[in-house]
């Protein structure tokens, strides 16, 4: 059985007759990387700020670390390490500063933590230079020193990647995966940039109006979404014979139109063409094709136009 | 809750606003000291102006800026989220609220008052009038302080708070003019009104004492609590 360090059970957060999540249960494993994905308004940072204890459920529950009373999820939070929306910084104080007026209120002993998590974000060469004058991408990289402090479990992200230039988001990217790698750290992230996300996440929670439609490990999203060939053919029927009997197959699927995809051979379009032809069924058209994971939430959540 | 208060010592060490309000104590301090007054001792010194301007400017100003710079800098969503609970944030907001509150508005300028007293030679008068003067003055401090960081935690947004208490502050004095029922409780029960009198605490009867020690008191119980309750039901943006 699966050792899940955050759940949610029904969660349901209404705001008058608008509701911002409707019945959301997701389920997140130890040492799992989970993306959360969902248009803007879809109910993702209301979902964090809900995990967070900034908002309040309407209905539903939700399980840190297996605590579910309010007192013990106050204190299950200790383990955990937060960027919601953007990084909370006090804009008159350097980075260091930033991270020790955090270090203090988390409690955490040891000054020398604090340079440590600015080498690790790449911030230790800041000096006094105050926070409110950072780029965005340093910004982030504070906001997300400061989530670390504490030696967290687990660390909730809200849209990481904003704002950082293509260098930062390979740099955060690396920095994630070390940190789940190496560390064991389980990560909730948000994000837009869903081929960002597909470089890391192992699992997949889909949101949309509110409603998670799914959630899908990264081995299941791989399935679904791998590389097939269309093949438009004169006898659907013949054809399929074919693919059985001759190319001892059956990992092919008949559409409603006739067309037939095909699972494997998917390198090898010559060689089925070929077969099919001489076994006298005329081939209209062979094509490569397969949906990315940008285009597999889009057909998730309905299609381009609710895009 | 060490934690907490180490951490708003922190932010306060690093907030330019501690100093303009250190800055304006001094100069309190000394035009205080060089008013010419029949009576040189601390308490007349500092007192009618001080207790004024701690109902008025600095209090709630210092209540409306830091507490309210929390919600807008987004740094109270850290302190939420960090595994402290909303209560104890509360409190530790409203202690150093009223710390603060003493340190700036008497721990500074009476250093300096005692300082300037030994340069210029005056005698500083340190009895028990002056000691009931300060507990008194504490009392009162830390009920405004309670009364402000309850806006403040309600509006959460520095602008509408400091306007919003300041013009609170000078409401009760205006009311006080008014006749009739009204001007008679503002006079006798309202904190900003009854802080006014602690000069006169050498004529106190037992009643007076009695109000003036039992009005500030239920106003940090009352304000305090709903200030707890409405922080433990609000939800941070």
């Amino acid at each position: 059985m699966n050792d899940f360090i955050l759940r949610t059970n029904n969660l349901t957060k209404q705001y008058k007759k608008f509701k911002a999540n409707d019945d959301v249960s997701i389920s997140i494993p130890k040492g799992a990387i989970y993306g959360l994905i969902g248009q803007n308004g879809a109910g993702k940072s209301t979902l964090i700020r809900l995990i967070n204890g900034l908002a309040f459920p309407s209905s539903g529950k939700i399980e840190l670390f297996r605590k579910r009373n309010k007192r013990d999820l106050v204190e299950a939070r200790k383990k955990m390490g937060s960027m919601i929306e953007r990084p909370a910084l006090f804009p008159n104080m350097s980075a260091y500063d930033n991270l020790e007026a955090h270090r203090l209120l988390k409690g955490i002993p040891g000054k020398e933590v604090v340079s440590k998590l600015l080498e690790v974000v790449g911030l230790e060469n800041t000096g006094k230079k105050k926070a409110k004058n950072f780029s965005l991408g340093m910004k982030q990289r504070l906001g997300l020193a400061i989530a670390l402090l504490g030696d967290p479990e687990i660390l909730i992200l809200d849209e990481p990647l904003n704002g950082l230039d293509p260098l930062g988001v390979v740099e955060i990217r690396e920095l994630l995966k070390k940190l789940n790698q190496q560390y064991g750290i389980t990560i909730l992230i948000s994000s837009h940039v869903l081929g960002e996300l597909q470089l890391v996440a192992t699992h997949y929670g889909i949101i949309h109006q509110g409603k998670l439609i799914e959630e899908i490990t990264a081995e299941a999203l791989e399935e679904k979404c791998q590389s097939y060939l269309i093949l438009k053919v004169d006898n659907t029927n013949l054809a399929v014979t074919v693919l059985e009997n001759k190319l001892k197959t059956t990992a092919f699927e008949v559409m409603a139109d006739g067309v037939i995809k095909l699972f494997n051979y998917v390198e090898k379009s010559g060689e089925v063409s070929g077969v099919l032809f001489s076994e006298g069924v005329v081939v209209q058209e062979v094509s490569k094709q397969g949906e990315s994971l940008e285009d597999y939430f889009i057909n998730k959540i309905g299609g381009n136009s609710n895009v | 809750m060490s934690n907490l208060f180490s951490f708003e010592w922190f932010t306060l060490r690093k907030s330019r606003f501690t100093y303009v309000l250190m800055a304006l104590a001094v100069l309190v301090a000394f035009v205080q000291f060089f008013t010419p007054r029949d009576v040189v001792s601390y308490p007349a010194l500092f007192q009618e102006q001080v207790m004024f301007m701690a109902i008025t400017i600095l209090l709630p100003c210092f209540a409306g800026l830091h507490i309210a710079t929390g919600f807008s800098q987004g740094t109270m969503k850290n302190s939420v989220a960090s595994g402290n609970s909303r209560l104890r944030i509360y409190l530790t907001k409203l202690w150093v609220h009223g710390l603060g509150g003493i340190i700036f508005l008497y721990g500074i300028p009476m250093l300096i008052s005692v300082a300037l007293a030994f340069l210029v030679g005056h005698p500083i008068a340190f009895n028990l009038y002056t000691l009931q003067i300060l507990g008194l003055s504490a009392l009162f401090i830390f009920a405004f302080a309670s009364i402000n960081a309850f806006f403040a935690f309600w509006f959460a947004d520095n602008g509408i708070v400091s306007v919003f208490l300041i013009v609170l502050g000078f409401t009760p004095l205006m009311l006080n003019e008014y006749p009739g029922l009204l001007g008679e409780l503002v006079t006798n029960y309202l904190p900003h009104i009854l802080s006014m009198n602690i000069l006169n605490v050498a004529n106190f009867t037992s009643a007076d004492w009695m109000r003036m020690i039992a009005v500030p008191l239920v106003t940090i119980l009352i304000f305090g609590s709903l200030g707890a309750w409405l922080f433990g039901r609000k939800e941070i943006k």
